[in-house]
């Protein structure tokens, strides 16, 4: 459904991602793993316009999205739970998940999606009136999720949703993405937590340094010698 | 108590939500854009100009000129931040400052160039004389600038609060990257932000037409007034502006009252430094959590 093609993004003048290609296919579970710095944020950022591409192409679902804004690509369905979360910390956890539903395409199936929201995430219906800002890390991800499952996501991106998580939230944030993913919604995902998001994974792409590294079946890779090197960063 | 005392606590209440309604706005476009309005003085004084001009021409009271006048304001603001603020919005925030800056001077010369330096008093028909309550005397200008204060600022809570775009406005201003990201349109929030707070300092300045004789500089004093008031509040906090409002109306008041007008401004300013000194982000100031 995602199909990135050589795509150059810069952070001022600096060449940060480079001749990157990757695919998402209908319904799939795509990680982007790589060390600290290596470029994860910057791509996906890039997918979602807040980075601005250099040169490449993006297309979704045959359609040629590179010079797209922020609000058309979220109309298009692609949706981003970015890294840091970026909540809005002075309002309920209830407003937050409300604001997921802002763009037109999420505005018809609200009451819906906060039903599936519900589903996804029990725990949340507890705390509905508390503000964001007073949350923990494990409990502002699941807002952050909800979020985004408000606005109907057909591409879901998630920024290393696990980081700051406890073990047992992690595993809970693993489950609970597998069960968006078994909804039909495709799944594209940044972690440090390469092993665990390996096992979840259909497909696997590496970054080092900006490009991509190594790619292919996610088992494949999770076995794949080269993978520890790029992790040694060597 | 002793009744002048009271009589001077009142007026200063009275004066000081107007003031409040200014500085909402103030602190509204500083919470939503990061930006120091500094026409907001002069749309201020446009604002008192289109409620002179429209009430003089049509022989309509002030309180419906205001309307217009309300209208008017939302528009400039929008049109400011749409087609000016928003073209510069990646460079540094003070040449956004001095834009804003920029639109000041030109909005006062425009009023000077039209209307002449020289003081415009509205006669109101709309009363008769002050209200007597025993000892204390209240102007129905004044009474009614209060109300009006309380209505609008009542709307601009159900906007913020209960509406789509009043939402989008404070999303974006809790986390502007956060909102890109649920299809928030940042351009337009932006603008509509930029009106909401003209609007307000438009409206303030409606309903001081009636009350004070005015001049195509008068905004200037106001500016400041509403810079230190916002501060006090907490830049962006809109409840803190509103009760920094009013504390600002209240201590101008009482000292003129006690030490003589002269001694008002002075007396505001020192207790804004000495405030600062104490606690730099104001009154009722966050500390800036900031999310990334
Ligand atoms: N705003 C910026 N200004 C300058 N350099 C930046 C900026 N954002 C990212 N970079 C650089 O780009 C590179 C890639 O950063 P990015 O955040 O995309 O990596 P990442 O793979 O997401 O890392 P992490 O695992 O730490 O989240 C890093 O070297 C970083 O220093
Ligand atoms: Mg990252």
């Amino acid at each position: 459904m995602l199909e990135i093609n050589n795509l150059y993004v810069n952070i001022g003048n600096l060449s940060i991602i480079q001749d990157v290609s990757l695919k998402v296919g209908d319904g799939e579970i795509v990680a982007l793993i790589g060390a600290n710095g290596m470029g994860k944020t910057t791509l996906v950022r890039a997918l979602s316009k807040l980075n601005s591409v250099k040169s490449g192409k993006i297309f979704f679902k045959g359609e040629d999205i590179t010079d797209l804004s922020a609000d058309k690509i979220v109309e298009k369905g692609i949706i981003q739970v970015p890294e840091g979360r970026k909540l809005f910390p002075q309002m309920s956890v209830i407003e937050n998940i409300e604001m997921g539903a802002y763009a037109k395409r999420a505005r018809t199936k609200e009451k819906e999606n906060l039903e599936y929201v519900f589903t996804v995430f029990p725990e949340l219906k507890s705390m509905l009136k508390q503000a964001c800002g007073n949350l923990s890390g494990g409990q502002q991800q699941m807002v952050a999720i909800a979020r985004s499952i408000m606005a109907s996501p057909e591409l879901l991106i998630l920024d290393e949703p696990s980081i700051g998580l406890s073990p047992i939230a992690t595993q809970k944030m693993f489950e609970a993405i597998e069960l968006i993913n078994k909804s039909g919604i495709g799944i594209l995902i940044t972690e440090q937590n390469v092993q665990q998001v390996l096992k979840m994974a259909d497909t696997a792409y590496a970054m080092q340094q900006g490009k991509i590294a190594l790619s292919g079946k996610a088992s494949d890779i999770a076995a794949d010698d080269e993978l520890k090197k790029i992790y040694i960063g060597m | 108590m002793n009744m002048q005392f009271f009589q001077a606590f009142l007026d200063g209440t009275l004066m000081g939500g107007v003031y409040a309604l200014a500085a909402l706005g103030l602190s509204l476009i500083f919470g939503v854009m990061k930006i120091t309005n500094f026409a907001h003085g002069a749309m201020m004084t446009v604002g008192m100009y289109a409620v002179y001009v429209v009430s003089t021409s049509l022989g309509i009271s002030p309180y419906i000129a205001l309307v217009f006048a309300a209208i008017t304001l939302f528009a400039l603001g929008y049109i400011i931040q749409h087609f000016l603020i928003d073209k510069i919005s990646d460079a540094p925030t003070h040449n956004q400052l001095l834009l804003t800056l920029g639109v000041a001077y030109i909005l006062e010369n425009g009023l000077l160039a039209v209307f002449s330096p020289n003081y415009k008093t509205l006669n109101v028909d709309d009363f008769d004389g002050a209200i007597q309550l025993g000892a204390i005397s209240i102007s129905p200008e004044k009474l009614v600038a209060f109300a009006v204060v309380l209505i609008v600022t009542a709307v601009i809570y159900i906007v913020l609060y209960k509406t789509r775009i009043g939402k989008a406005i404070r999303a974006c201003s809790q986390n502007k990257e956060g909102a890109k990201l649920m299809g928030i349109v940042i351009k337009k929030t932006n603008a509509v932000a930029f009106g909401i707070g003209a609007l307000c300092t438009g409206i303030a300045g409606a309903l001081l037409t009636p009350i004070l004789s005015i001049y195509p500089t008068l905004g200037e004093t106001f500016q400041l007034k509403c810079f230190v008031i916002a501060i006090l509040g907490g830049m962006g906090n809109l409840w803190g502006a509103l009760i920094s409002g009013l504390i600002v109306g209240i201590v101008e008041s009482l000292t003129g009252y006690i030490a003589g007008g002269s001694w008002s401004d002075l007396t505001v300013y020192a207790a804004f430094i000495l405030i600062l000194l104490v606690k730099p982000s104001g009154l009722f100031g966050r500390s800036n959590r900031r999310e990334h």
